[in-house]
């Protein structure tokens, strides 16, 4: 190709959405200068043309240096959660951003907003999001704005990430407002990629544009497809607006790193008028469906079961949350050694982690050859057979008295565990599952 | 016609690579004619301490657990537990090979460079006089033979309170030192010898291939201790060394992936030995003017009768009867695992009740550290959290004594060809359990497991790994003053041939209860130097 290669700044390179944009410039030939805020980045090794900068969008000079030779500029970095330095680093950047642009002549940026700039009554997130929008909007420069609806994806720290984790482990989720929000879920790789779109498709500077997920949906709704997706039946507990912002603010004041903030709340309150066609004629935008994102996400209802499975036993045997290297390593090897179909008391403890620690308990001592005590044997093994857990693995022995109170303590709590099985073992189909 | 080679060996094991290196060493051409299969690459251990893997390799689940995750026992304790994923190809079988029919009897062989030498625990104590001769050997004829087979291999070990019943050897390498539970428990012993002695039970240190000095190109051990899972640099003496040293002489060829059938004898005073190709079943004959088959004791019983086409002929069979005695140590609770040992036999123990060795009971001790917790869990019938929690605070006290019993042929217990529906034939094991040897064999354990605990090594189970899991077999063709089919001469020539030589554990009449293999390389020299006088 004749061209030179071209090279862009990606402000916020560390970010749920920035590591995407990264890959996807790199894997489209730009050079990239990924500026993040902290040092510990994630791994772009296997990106071709990427250079780390570290530095604060709130520093004029840091921004300047790191823009100043490129041929265009992304902007991501934000406070999204009403930090006190949301106002400098969402509008403060934002204009340092123009200025350096200027300055240095870079006149291609494109401005990554969001729907909350939109609202009616915003919070701090929206109100800085939309003077950092007014900001670029005045610089005379090439600015593209884009507004995505609720991104998700893998490992989100925001709202979705927020709700999956909810799902996950509360019985009940709890849900701001009437649980009629709409929102269009956008998958993080399909923004990813129409951000670069957008900055390669020329004819859409000066526009602003509304990225949005194939489907409209209410908030209920959604949940209940993350319920379903992980496998859980969760009922949603709705706190009504007047409650629920109070109660934010308090629990702000009192926990300042909360998982929810204010402006979460008055983000999945309101509704904005979410306007996907410009996007889809301007830019071809073909975002996935939700289904399918959501299942790209969560993965398949049989490997969720497997994970299920993989969860419960490392859990169960060291209280531990097994690493996906060690989950899928587990997958690998009892799928192999024991087939794709779980025995029925498998498939129980699968639904019902909790009932793992007193089934297994009984079957140790009436059937030791069990399927069941088989995938613990297995689970014990590979969580062994690494450094991760090497620590407690050879952990020295405790001294004698330590270790004669440990035996006695460790007897009572297996009788009371196989007894507590032996009354469980009536509720479980047919539990006498064999091993090999 | 053409000739191969001098000599051809059958099989790479400790029989066979003794045998080969007495008779390059003595000038005559060997080829070396062997199944030969290695460890795919990739399966074998990192060079490094025991503590120091666990901690921080990340592939350390591919050695421990094997990448087909074979090392994770969920079955019953079969036949060589200790054999581990690195070493898993030592038992595995080559392509076109016919079996072994055996019911209720381990009767596993190997087919591997080095064969069952390639993952064995070098135990190597000589035998006494008087067990030579009831093998069958002549002692004056092995003693020098002994010397020379240590002097190649290197014996770490000593003289103690159980030299009486082992062998002399002069040429021995000072000890490897013990570990923490050895030294106690010898301590203990130590204190309390004149009341084990009155039950006739010996402790002393075993004798092991194992260096702890460097032998030639080789290095002493490095206390690692890795020994279930590597090689600690070539410190234990493995077959493999040998052959690859052999290579380098222009006298030897090695020749892999050759499965033997058979061999016969021509008018023009050569044996042509037949074999098939592992790789694509091609049929090749090689001729020679001498045969040493080696190919383990089974192997080498089914070659031999398949040459005489002796379908149905019964041939005796020995086989060391294995027992495990896991223990708890208790004097060493709450203490922790040294960090720089080994992980052989660590100690032996004998209890000889009739003080004429007729009836000997002889035991290793392991310590168990290094196997892992895991392999234990399948034994407890107690939750899992709560037999993990108890086994790691047991495990640097918990130890493990490998039991062994001598054994005589028995009426009953043989080996024979079978025909097969296809036509071909299949080596059948016959071995069954008789009640009253069991019996008389509980009582002499009795004895050892009252010094376990005298000792204060706790038992907490006998561990009955099945008959015939020892891997120690011989006794088909043994050696005999009469002429008879089906024995060997007392140079080791099979009956009835003028140059095929048997040099594995087939020659033995009975098997002490001590390893026979360091023997059986004395006797694979000794036998190797006699085809040299009469091949000339
Ligand atoms: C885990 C384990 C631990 C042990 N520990 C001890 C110990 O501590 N002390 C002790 O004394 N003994 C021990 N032994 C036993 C010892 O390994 C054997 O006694 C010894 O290896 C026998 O040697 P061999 O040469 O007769 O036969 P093998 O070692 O069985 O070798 C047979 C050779 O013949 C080849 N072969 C077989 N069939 C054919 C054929 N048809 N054609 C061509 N080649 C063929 C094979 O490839 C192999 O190379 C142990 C064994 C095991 C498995």
């Amino acid at each position: 190709m004749g061209t030179p290669t071209r090279e862009a700044l990606v402000t916020g390179a560390a970010g749920f959405i920035g590591r995407r944009v990264v890959s996807e410039l790199s894997r489209r030939g730009w050079r990239v200068r990924a500026f993040i805020h902290h040092a510990d980045a994630p791994d772009f090794s296997a990106c071709e043309g990427v250079v780390m900068l570290v530095g604060d969008v709130r520093d004029p000079a840091a921004v300047s240096a790191a823009l100043a030779g490129t041929d265009a500029a992304i902007s991501l970095a934000a406070c999204k959660m009403d930090e006190p330095e949301s106002e400098a680093t969402n509008v403060g950047g934002a204009r340092h951003l123009v200025d350096a642009a200027r300055a240095a002549g870079v006149t291609r940026i494109i401005n990554v907003s969001t729907q909350s700039a939109k609202l009616p009554r915003p919070g701090v997130y929206g109100r800085t999001k939309r003077a950092a929008d007014e900001a670029f909007a005045a610089s005379g420069l090439v600015v593209t704005t884009l507004r995505p609806s609720l991104v998700y994806g893998a490992d989100d720290p925001g709202v979705f990430g927020t709700v999956q984790r909810f799902v996950d482990r509360l019985p009940v989720v709890p849900v701001c407002g009437d649980g009629r929000w709409l929102s269009a879920p956008v998958h993080v790789e399909d923004v990813a990629r129409v951000i670069v779109d957008c900055l390669e498709t020329p004819s859409t500077v000066g526009n602003t544009y509304d990225i949005a997920g194939p489907d409209l949906l209410p908030f209920d709704a959604l949940i209940d497809q993350i319920a379903a997706h992980l496998g859980r039946r969760r009922p949603t507990f709705h706190l009504p607006l007047a409650l629920a912002l109070p109660a934010v603010r308090i629990l702000r004041t009192l926990w300042p790193r909360a998982p929810i903030s204010v402006s979460n709340v008055l983000g999945s309150t309101q509704d904005t008028a979410i306007d996907p066609a410009p996007a889809l004629r301007d830019l071809a935008f073909a975002p996935r469906p939700l289904a399918r994102g959501l299942h790209e996400v969560f993965g398949s209802a049989s490997d969720r079961a497997w994970h299920a499975e993989a969860r419960a036993l490392a859990h169960h045997l060291l209280h531990v949350e097994p690493s996906p290297e060690l989950r899928d390593r587990y997958i690998e090897a009892a799928r192999h050694l024991f087939g794709e179909t779980p025995g029925p008391a498998t498939d129980f403890v699968r639904r019902h982690p909790w009932s793992l620690r007193w089934l297994e308990a009984a079957q140790g001592l009436m059937r030791p050859r069990c399927g069941l005590r088989q995938r613990l044997l297995l689970m014990a093994a590979i969580l062994e057979a690494t450094p991760e857990h090497a620590a407690w693995f050879l952990q020295p022995p405790p001294t004698r008295m330590r270790l004669f109170a440990g035996l006695a303590w460790r007897a009572c709590a297996s009788a009371a565990k196989i007894l507590g099985g032996m009354a469980l073992l009536p509720f479980v189909p047919r539990a006498d599952e064999r091993g090999r | 016609m053409n000739v191969d080679a001098d000599v051809i060996v059958v099989g790479s094991g400790p029989a066979g690579a003794q045998a080969a290196e007495t008779l390059v060493e003595q000038g005559c051409r060997v080829l070396m004619l062997d199944t030969g299969t290695t460890a795919a690459p990739g399966t074998a251990a990192p060079r490094g301490a025991f503590l120091d893997l666990r901690r921080h390799d990340r592939a350390q689940h591919r050695y421990f657990l094997g990448d087909d995750f074979s090392g994770v026992p969920l079955a019953r304790l079969g036949a060589a537990p200790q054999v581990t994923p690195p070493r898993r190809h030592v038992l595995q079988l080559a392509a076109g090979y016919a079996g072994i029919l055996a019911e209720d009897f381990a009767a596993l062989e190997s087919h591997a460079l080095g064969g069952l030498g390639a993952a064995w625990g070098a135990v190597s104590f000589p035998f006494t006089d008087g067990e030579l001769r009831q093998a069958g050997f002549t002692p004056v004829e092995l003693r020098p033979a002994y010397e020379r087979v240590a002097r190649r291999i290197g014996i770490s070990g000593s003289h103690d309170d159980t030299a009486a019943w082992v062998g002399p050897l002069e040429s021995l390498q000072p000890p490897l030192p013990l570990d923490h539970n050895a030294s106690a428990l010898l301590a203990a012993y130590t204190r309390q010898r004149s009341a084990l002695h009155r039950r006739r039970v010996r402790v002393g240190l075993p004798m092991l291939a194992a260096l702890s000095q460097p032998l030639d190109e080789r290095p002493a051990h490095d206390l690692a201790d890795m020994d279930f899972w590597g090689d600690s640099g070539g410190s234990v003496y493995r077959p493999e060394l040998t052959v690859r040293r052999l290579q380098r002489h222009d006298g030897f060829r090695y020749a892999p992936g050759w499965l033997v059938t058979r061999f016969a004898e021509s008018s023009d005073r050569l044996v042509s030995v037949t074999a098939r190709a592992v790789a694509d079943g091609e049929e090749r004959t090689f001729s020679a003017r001498q045969v040493f088959l080696a190919a383990g004791a089974l192997g080498t019983t089914r070659i031999v009768l398949e040459s005489f086409r002796e379908i149905a002929r019964e041939v005796p069979l020995v086989c060391n009867a294995h027992l495990y005695v896991p223990c708890v140590h208790l004097r060493q609770l709450g203490r922790p695992h040294i960090e720089r040992c080994h992980s052989l036999a660590q100690l032996t123990m004998l209890h000889d009740p009739t003080g004429d060795s007729s009836a000997l009971v002889q035991a290793q001790m392991y310590s168990y550290r290094s196997l892992l917790l895991f392999r234990l869990l399948k034994e407890s019938p107690l939750p899992a959290r709560d037999s993990l929690w108890i086994m790691r605070a047991l495990a640097p006290a918990f130890v493990i004594w490998a039991l062994e019993e001598e054994d005589r042929p028995a009426a009953g217990r043989f080996c024979r060809l079978a025909p097969r529906a296809d036509g071909g034939t299949v080596l059948e094991v016959v071995a069954p359990d008789s009640p009253d040897v069991e019996a008389r064999k509980r009582d002499r354990q009795g004895a050892l497991l009252w010094a376990m605990r005298r000792l204060g090594a706790w038992p907490i189970r006998r561990v009955h790994s099945g008959p015939g899991s020892s891997l120690h077999y011989g006794g088909q063709f043994p050696i005999s003053g009469r002429d008879e089919p089906f024995t060997t001469d007392t140079a080791g020539r099979l009956h009835g041939t003028r140059q095929v030589f048997i040099g594995d554990g087939s020659a033995f009449r009975y098997l002490p209860a001590k390893g026979l293999t360091f023997t059986l390389m004395a006797n694979a020299d000794r036998v190797a130097c006699g085809m040299v006088r009469c091949g000339r």
